[in-house]
């Protein structure tokens, strides 16, 4: 349940915040190019955390990925990490590239299983391609945001 | 298919504003300063080792 819960949160994350605008103060091509790739890394480090989960066993030793199969997944994030650190700017087609070949390693009889997952890191690639959402460009602007959505979830 | 607009707006209240809230707030340091080029640049590294070493352990174990 808890690794459903993980995967469910993931997922919608993932669909809106894949990709943001760097902030003002970041100015240089490398800054901006490591902001993109940095929103990519903290979305695919929450990927491997929910597949960790999903293949550690519960008190009864049940998990509900098998441990094969979140190698798997485990491998192709390791290599991505390794890729977008040494090429922030250039990293997608290599990534995408790689994360084809490991699906495809995925055995049928686990798809179910594995397919939030997969589903997941889709959308992650996915989004990383897609048009950034705009960041507030001053630290007043971004504090506006917070107060509005604080306001939002407390109903005042 | 319609969407259930209860089961949309939990998503949206629970799950949505908190992480855009949680990403937003990633910029916004204690010191109220948005982020520097080389602090980009930094977590970046950081968060990508950060992978690296948790998902061999994993691997490894």
């Amino acid at each position: 349940m808890k690794a459903r819960s993980l995967l469910v949160s993931l997922v919608v994350a993932l669909t809106v915040v894949a990709c943001a605008h760097a902030p003002a103060s970041v100015v240089t091509p490398q800054g901006k190019a490591a902001f993109a790739a940095d929103q990519v890394l903290v979305r695919l480090q929450e990927a491997q955390n929910a597949v960790i989960v999903a293949a550690t066993p519960d008190a009864a030793g049940h998990v509900s990925l098998p441990k094969p199969t979140a190698d798997i997944i485990v491998s192709f994030t390791v290599e991505a990490a390794k890729a977008i650190k040494q090429t922030p700017n250039g990293w997608l087609a290599v990534v995408s590239s790689a994360w084809t070949s490991a699906k495809a390693k995925i055995p049928a009889n686990v798809a179910a299983q594995a397919q939030g997952y997969i589903l997941a890191i889709d959308t992650l690639l996915a989004g990383a391609g897609a048009s950034p959402i705009p960041m507030p460009e001053s630290n007043a602007a971004l504090q506006q945001v917070i107060d509005d959505g604080e306001r939002f979830l407390t109903g005042a | 298919m319609k969407a259930d607009p209860q089961l949309v707006q939990a998503v949206v209240t629970q799950v949505l504003i908190p992480e855009i809230l949680g990403i937003i707030r990633a910029h916004h340091a204690s010191t109220g300063e948005l982020p520097t080029d080389e602090q980009v640049i930094a977590k970046m590294n950081t968060d990508a080792d950060a992978i690296v070493a948790k998902g061999e352990a994993f691997l490894n174990r």
